[in-house]
């Protein structure tokens, strides 16, 4: 959470009034063929060629393609300077040096995005260390990181029992246990990590029950336990495939909340959480020093409508309604 | 389901932490204070191209932050 902490200060949020602010994923950026993808390269590489370092920053530009600056820093200070000075020479192009040409349009590409399920289940989840003493009024000060849950409508139906009177309860689908502990029941808490296996998870089941009823509205009641564990890569050759092997895991034990609209067939509140532990490391997911079992926690919760940010693993939902873009 | 259960509480005691009364004890602290995300009070866009167009159409200057992952998401 700390890479986004830069843009947390007062000034750079006001600073930030004068541009037209975006936030984007930089591996496809940088490393795809996609005509969005060619024009950053062009506008901040110089060429369109892909990168095969690192284009992680933050940049300034004009919509005509001219770069008027960057740099990858986490300091509040350098990157208010840097955007005042991107703004000083802003000031002295003209109209049509800030503008694209006439005529031209910016394409884009297909992306995880257009899968976005509009009528299905769409969640955050937050991951978030824990205190080792396990005290809750401790925890919120904890490091944290965010991920988005898809899941389309028909899958969706598979968090409620068949039956929705109350009294019935039923497991949760398999698909739906499999999509939470493989993608997001995950140690990405300080940097990202690589999915598991199918056959990595054990011992997880979730139970659904139906303990209330209003009208169309029906609360459900979640809990079970979740457990992965890793100790060699198992999904083949694709985007996520480690140098090494990395053994490592998480269980959890985890209890949620739902009202279900049964007419509408879509959620009008979800809230679950799971409280675990999580041992060894991955690459990247900043654990270097620390591979002894300690405690994490997760909370999920619905996403605000139109935040269509693809979940990390997306592309290994391994479902027909996910279009790969990289095969359109 | 109830051996497992039972084996999973008998190895770490945070496995034995959430019940109905502390749920919600639990459930707030986990989830971002305000002030963790202030950086959302900033109307970022999603992509790119969008950020150009939108740039274009209002003549303002893009601020492009990238990352590996997407910074509104998993990085």
């Amino acid at each position: 959470m700390g890479r986004r902490s830069v843009w947390s200060k007062e000034k750079l949020i006001e600073l930030t009034k004068k541009f037209v602010p975006v936030a984007d994923e930089v591996y496809r950026l940088q490393r795809d063929a996609g005509p969005e993808c060619r024009v950053f390269r062009k506008i901040f590489r110089g060429t369109e060629e892909p990168s095969r370092g690192t284009m992680q920053g933050i940049y300034v530009c004009t919509a005509g393609g001219a770069r008027l600056a960057g740099r990858n820093s986490l300091n509040a200070d350098l990157v208010a300077k840097m955007l005042e000075g991107a703004l000083e020479k802003w000031d002295q192009l003209s109209t049509e040096e800030r503008s694209l040409p006439v005529g031209t349009s910016i394409e884009v590409g297909p992306r995880w995005e257009d899968s976005y399920p509009s009528a299905g289940l769409v969640l955050v989840r937050t991951a978030r260390d824990l205190p080792k003493k396990l005290d809750p009024a401790a925890a919120a000060v904890m490091p944290f990181n965010p991920d988005q849950v898809w899941f389309a409508k028909k899958e969706a139906r598979g968090f409620l029992p068949d039956q929705l009177t109350p009294g019935q309860k039923g497991p949760v689908s398999r698909l739906i246990v499999e999509r939470l502990t493989r993608f997001h029941l995950v140690d990405n808490v300080h940097g990202q990590t690589i999915p598991y296996a199918p056959s990595e998870v054990t011992s997880s089941k979730i139970t659904s029950e139906v303990t209330g009823q209003d009208g169309d509205l029906v609360e459900v009641q979640l809990s079970g336990t979740t457990k992965a564990s890793s100790d060699k890569w198992l999904l083949g050759g694709n985007y996520w495939k480690p140098q090494r092997d990395w053994p490592h895991g998480v269980a959890t034990k985890l209890l949620g909340r739902a009202v279900y609209d049964r007419k509408r067939g879509v959620f009008t509140k979800f809230e679950m959480v799971a409280l675990g532990e999580r041992w060894g490391r991955t690459q990247l997911n900043g654990r270097a020093m620390y591979t002894a079992a300690e405690p994490i926690g997760f909370e999920f919760s619905l996403a605000a409508k139109g935040a269509r940010i693809a979940p990390t693993f997306i592309n290994m939902y391994g479902v027909d309604w996910v279009k790969d873009p990289y095969k359109q | 389901m109830r051996s497992m259960l039972v084996s999973l509480l008998l190895v770490s005691p945070i496995l034995a932490q959430l019940s109905e009364d502390n749920f919600s004890a639990w459930r707030d602290p986990l989830r971002p204070a305000a002030k963790e995300i202030r950086w959302q009070r900033i109307p970022w866009l999603s992509s790119f191209a969008a950020g150009l167009r939108r740039a274009n159409a209002e003549d303002k200057p893009v601020l492009v932050w990238v990352m590996n992952g997407h910074p509104l998401g998993c990085t």
